[in-house]
């Protein structure tokens, strides 16, 4: 799985794509970190180029999630295909997280 | 491919014999030597200088001179199939090539100017014509070769000594500490072998923090349901499988009372003896309550202990059921796990999705319960995502389809050959790999 980042502002935009399954995870959760760097952290995360998430997947987001969190910031995910949608759902993990349909709307979201 | 020609410079920077004698006469090896003989082979040196970068003597080929370091340092590296390895860093009055000229070998090693450096360089011509006329030179560089073998030998004995300690597990690192700190070539070979053996210590203990967490894990798994009384009326099985780095599953049954039977399945993110002990605390918490038939209350009641003082970040997906054995009704929270299916005997399948989120995310949060009928011969599976994300050596999972796949193969089978059948089927789908996580899998068929 690739994972880039950029700047727009304020808001740091992390856009995952490929497969984020179990052999991804340790990478994608150090990468992840570097993200957290400002204090609020504010995060979009463009989840447009994933095909395929997992458990293992979940939780580095759901660990992110937490340290946003703890650091009184805010992260939104968007663009997320219908198979990965249905994950979220069925895990329950949509109502941990902020879900927008588009970019813009995420990242004012999270401004 | 010849050595670099010495470029012989007159000048400042080139001593003068005298100088030069004084130099020679410093070095260990010419330590005992006359002074005539001291002469003789300051007048046949001469003062060379290389950039740094510049390689001196290349493995393999002719030895052609001797240098002895006037200023600067040079790294020694020798070529291996692995590739080049640098053995050893020399500085001020070391001599180098010694080996090559006295003895008429190829050089051992490749030697790299690692900074602006000046020499004084012996040819070997002039080297084999002093040795003739000054016998005492000759059996100085034999000396020398003596000392440098008798070091190593001692040097060998205590890596020897060490790798047998570390095989016996009575390693010490104070053995080889005394060789780390030595100049020379087998000081840079000590301290690889002690990284080697810290690495290995490391090991070592994460092996028996895990041996540790796989105990607390085993422990607080229940023994197997009587199958009398209200019992009768369900058919369980339920096996877990850790991997080798535990992953954290537990799976959990009790009568609550006469009629009414629990079961749990969970699963904890983090890994190693963290992992273990949140289990059992999860396992404590899920198992406190029940008693006044609230399961929202007991369910949030364990989120609030779970994510309380939860600086790992550590958080448990859990299936939690309670089975009316008289009526098969299913009242259940599912916190985040992968929905359970519930194959019915009548034909079809359904899954129980998630009412809430993991347990030890959000300490508030409000939990929603969900209730279902099982009727005779209908079959609850719940299984942790050990299975679904067990990989093969390509690196594909087993996935959703061929668990489904396999379940349907299991219809209408006792519990304990639905979770045998399933277990087996990743089992050859992984073909080998090596199971990352743990495998968990819990089979209930309601007979009513």
């Amino acid at each position: 799985m690739e994972i880039a980042q950029e700047r727009d502002g304020d808001v740091v935009i992390v856009r995952f794509s490929g497969r984020f399954d179990s052999s991804a995870a340790p990478a994608a959760e150090e990468r992840l970190s570097t993200a957290l760097a400002d204090l609020p952290p504010r995060l979009a995360l463009d989840m447009s180029g994933l095909n395929y998430i997992s458990s293992a997947g979940l939780r580095v987001l759901l660990v992110l999630a937490k340290r946003v969190q703890q650091a009184n910031g805010k992260a939104v995910l968007f663009g997320l295909a219908p198979n990965v949608r249905e994950v979220f759902a069925v895990s329950g993990f949509d109502t941990i997280f902020s879900i927008e349909p588009d970019p813009a709307s995420a990242i004012a979201a999270v401004r | 491919m010849a050595e670099a020609p010495a470029t012989a410079k007159t000048g400042d920077a080139a001593p003068s014999v005298a100088e030069i004698v004084t130099i020679l006469a410093a070095l260990p090896i010419f330590a005992r030597l006359d002074p005539a003989s001291l002469a003789a082979m300051a007048e046949r040196c001469a003062f060379a200088s290389f950039p740094a970068g510049e390689m001196i003597m290349q493995q393999g080929a002719r030895s052609t001179f001797a240098d002895v370091i006037l200023d600067g340092e040079v790294d020694v590296f020798v070529e291996t199939p692995a590739g080049q390895i640098h053995v050893a860093t020399l500085g001020r009055h070391r001599t180098v090539g010694e080996l090559g000229a006295a003895a008429a070998m190829p050089r051992s090693a490749t030697v790299v100017a690692r900074t602006d450096l000046s020499v004084l360089r012996i040819d070997r011509t002039s080297l084999l014509k002093l040795t003739l006329e000054h016998p005492a030179i000759g059996l100085a560089i034999i000396g020398e070769l003596g000392r440098r073998l008798h070091g190593m030998n001692r040097s060998l004995a205590y890596l020897t000594y060490a790798a047998n300690a570390l095989a016996q597990e009575e390693y010490d690192p104070e053995i080889v500490a005394e060789l780390t700190h030595q100049p020379g070539e087998l000081a840079t070979f000590a301290r690889a072998f002690a990284e080697m053996a810290a690495e290995l210590e490391a090991k070592k203990q994460r092996r028996d923090e895990m041996q540790a967490a796989a105990q607390i894990q085993n422990s607080i798994l229940p023994q197997p349901l009587a199958r009398t009384g209200a019992l009768a009326a369900v058919d369980l099985h339920a096996e877990m499988h850790p991997a080798r780095e535990i992953g954290g599953d537990f799976y959990d049954h009790y009568l609550l009372d006469g009629d009414r039977l629990a079961i749990t399945l969970a699963d904890v993110s983090g890994k190693g003896i963290p992992a273990a002990l949140f289990m059992a605390v999860s396992r404590t918490a899920l198992r406190a309550g029940e008693h006044g038939g609230d399961m929202v209350g007991d369910m949030e009641s364990a989120n609030r202990v779970l994510s309380a003082e939860n600086a790992a970040r550590m958080f448990v997906t859990a299936f939690h059921g309670v089975l009316d054995l008289k009526t098969g009704a299913l009242r259940y929270c599912n916190a985040g796990h992968n929905p359970p299916y519930l194959l019915r005997a009548a034909g079809g399948r359904e899954t129980l999705p998630a009412t809430g989120v993991p347990f030890g995310v959000d300490g508030g949060f409000k939990y929603r319960i969900a209730d279902t009928v099982l009727r005779p011969g209908d079959t609850l599976f719940v299984f942790s995502d050990g299975i679904t994300e067990a990989v093969n050596v390509a690196g594909e999972e087993f996935g959703v389809p061929r668990l489904e796949a396999g379940l349907e193969e299991a219809r209408g089978r006792r519990a304990e050959s639905v979770v045998g059948h399933v277990l087996d089927r990743t089992k050859v789908f992984a073909d080998g790999a090596e199971q990352s996580d743990d495998i968990t899998a819990l089979a209930l068929v309601y007979r009513g």
